[in-house]
């Protein structure tokens, strides 16, 4: 009971930290990784470019139109509507509907990958053959996606907003010109440099506990449908976590 | 055509990289590709002002304000902006903190100083002008409060004494408010009494005006003949009164000239010698007359009527 409820994460928890200091420790190493490092960027940034923003596309619109419902008042001018819908997408939509997307499309893959090759014994096999396996497989993932998933950000925010000015536009909401009036008004540039730290964050969150998962595999077949599931998962659990911890942190 | 990871991550990054600059940019309404210059400005008051509050030039937004920090030094709020590089602030221009921070519409305007004098160099200070919109509410405050106060005393004792006007039983005010009930009760009373009345008028007159209706209907044709013989006899009626008319002239003739004197009528009227010698004559006639009748041999004497005999 004490073992595997309380000590069973400690542990889980120093082994992650081990991992990641390892990871950390042959980042110099840049020989290693930097063939697998541009691949990884394309297979977890630029693959994802289209999912990410049809995702932001469609929240912006939504947001935009769900906002106009709930606004619908005289004494509300309708340019406040671009002045919600644009801090949110900045703040909190672009970077949590991607990461939760990510954790999907990126953490469940990376997990396979990993999990799969340890249960074959391929890493084993790399390890025998003096490569570091941690500095080959790993590093260039968790990089990847720290420098990817700002982009990834950016496409999903800048996106939304085009679909939200869109519907509003489009749809007889209000004028783009209004919306972008509204948005101005409560505009403040740290809230795009606030969604780009969470992204960082989330980019690494997602990566790192993916490759943990995929890494510690054990237990054929089964162990690496276990690992893929509990990676995706407790992506979007550490996800959240760290949103309200940085949201309380920083702002 | 195939393109390498390289070259794709590496277009990804600058896209991404000028979105996000560019989208900043923009949403702070500064100028997308033109360059600014920086200033600052050093305000009492900070009133809601922000980084990424709109830089205005006569209402025309022209930069944004990049960031607000309070300066131990000058123990003052130092707020440095971007403008545009093509509004020349020269040397007397200042700066003010404008709008409510309660609308979230604050922002800072510029005003320009003589567009000959020299341009304050970049970074450099900006000085303000407070235009404290609410420290002269603040000041006026305590006059506009107690002028309020007494007036607000002033209303209450009238409505005290009105109050007590209407309390007290045998007040004028009371009394006056009861005649002028017990006055519109009557009123009231009489207007009722008259409506009645006036209802059943109105009823047979109704029904007056039914019966009438009833009997024109039926006899028309007599109505109709009826007033054609009166039309016909007032015809007639007319041209009796014509000829009346002509008889009356010639009366009024005929009573001129005997009021004139003229024909024997007239003389007989206006000339009195001849009535004298008609009554002489008359008077003279009677004598002969009873003289004959008393001696008749007189004259019969004479007479030779009796000759046969």
């Amino acid at each position: 009971m004490l073992e595997r409820h309380i000590l069973g994460p400690i542990e889980a928890l120093g082994q992650y930290v081990l991992l990641l200091s390892k990871a950390f420790r042959s980042l110099g190493e840049f020989g290693i990784y930097q063939k697998n490092l541009f691949q990884q960027m394309v297979r977890i940034g630029i693959d994802s470019i289209p999912i990410v923003a049809l995702a932001g596309l469609f929240s912006g619109a939504v947001l935009t139109v769900q906002t106009a419902y709930q606004l619908e008042s005289p004494f509300i001018p309708q340019s406040i509507i671009g002045s919600i819908v644009v801090p949110s997408m900045v703040l909190e939509l672009g970077a949590v509907v991607t990461g939760f997307i990510l954790a999907g499309r990126v953490g469940a893959r990376i997990a396979a990958e990993l999990g799969t090759m340890r249960v074959t014994e391929q890493i084993d096999a790399l390890e025998a053959m003096g490569l570091n396996s941690i500095g080959y497989l790993i590093v260039p993932r968790v990089m990847a996606g720290i420098l990817m998933f700002p982009v990834l950000y950016i496409t999903a925010t800048g996106v939304g907003i085009g679909g939200g000015v869109g519907v509003a536009h489009y749809g007889g909401f209000l004028s783009a010109g209004e919306f972008v009036a509204g948005a101005r008004q409560f505009f403040s540039p740290f809230d795009p440099i606030f969604g780009l730290i969470k992204s960082f964050v989330f980019g690494f969150i997602i990566t790192s506990v993916a490759c943990y998962k995929g890494y510690y595999t054990g237990g054929g077949a089964e162990g690496v449908g276990r690992s893929t599931t509990e990676a995706a998962v407790l992506s979007c659990v550490y996800i959240l976590f760290a949103n309200l911890a940085l949201a309380v942190l920083i702002l | 055509m195939k393109y390498s990871d390289e070259l794709k991550v590496g277009l990804a990054l600058v896209v991404a990289a000028l979105v996000f600059v560019l989208g900043l940019r923009y949403f702070q309404d500064l100028p997308l590709f033109e360059t600014t210059d920086s200033y600052y400005s050093l305000v009492e008051n900070a009133a809601g002002i922000t980084s990424g509050s709109p830089v205005r030039v006569n209402g025309v937004s022209v930069g944004a304000v990049r960031r607000v920090g309070y300066d131990a030094d000058e123990r003052q709020v130092r707020v440095d902006f971007y403008v545009e590089q093509r509004i020349r602030i020269t040397e007397g221009s200042s700066a003010s903190i404008t709008g409510f921070s309660a609308i979230g519409d604050v922002k800072l305007d510029l005003s320009l100083g003589p567009a000959d004098n020299e341009r304050i160099p970049r970074g450099g200070l900006v000085p303000s002008h407070e235009e404290d919109f609410f420290g002269d509410i603040a000041d006026r405050a305590p006059a506009l409060v107690n002028r309020a106060d007494s007036l607000m005393i002033g209303m209450t004792s009238t409505m005290s004494s009105v109050s007590r006007l209407l309390e007290e039983p045998d007040s004028d005010f009371r009394k006056t408010l009861q005649s002028v009930e017990r006055t519109s009760d009557q009123v009231n009373r009489v207007l009722r009494e008259e409506q009645q009345r006036l209802a059943a008028t109105l009823d047979s007159v109704a029904h007056l005006t039914g019966s009438l209706n009833r009997i024109a209907e039926g006899s028309e044709d007599e109505i109709e003949a009826t007033l054609q013989d009166v039309q016909h006899l007032i015809k007639r009626l007319d041209s009796n009164l014509d000829s009346v008319e002509r008889s009356t002239d010639r009366l009024d003739n005929i009573l001129e000239q005997i009021e004139s004197g003229e024909g024997t009528l007239g003389l007989l009227v206006n000339d009195p010698q001849l009535y004298h010698r008609m009554d002489s004559t008359v008077v003279r006639l009677h004598e002969l007359i009873d003289d004959f009748q008393q001696n008749p041999r007189r004259y019969l004497k004479e007479l030779k009527l009796i000759d046969i005999f």
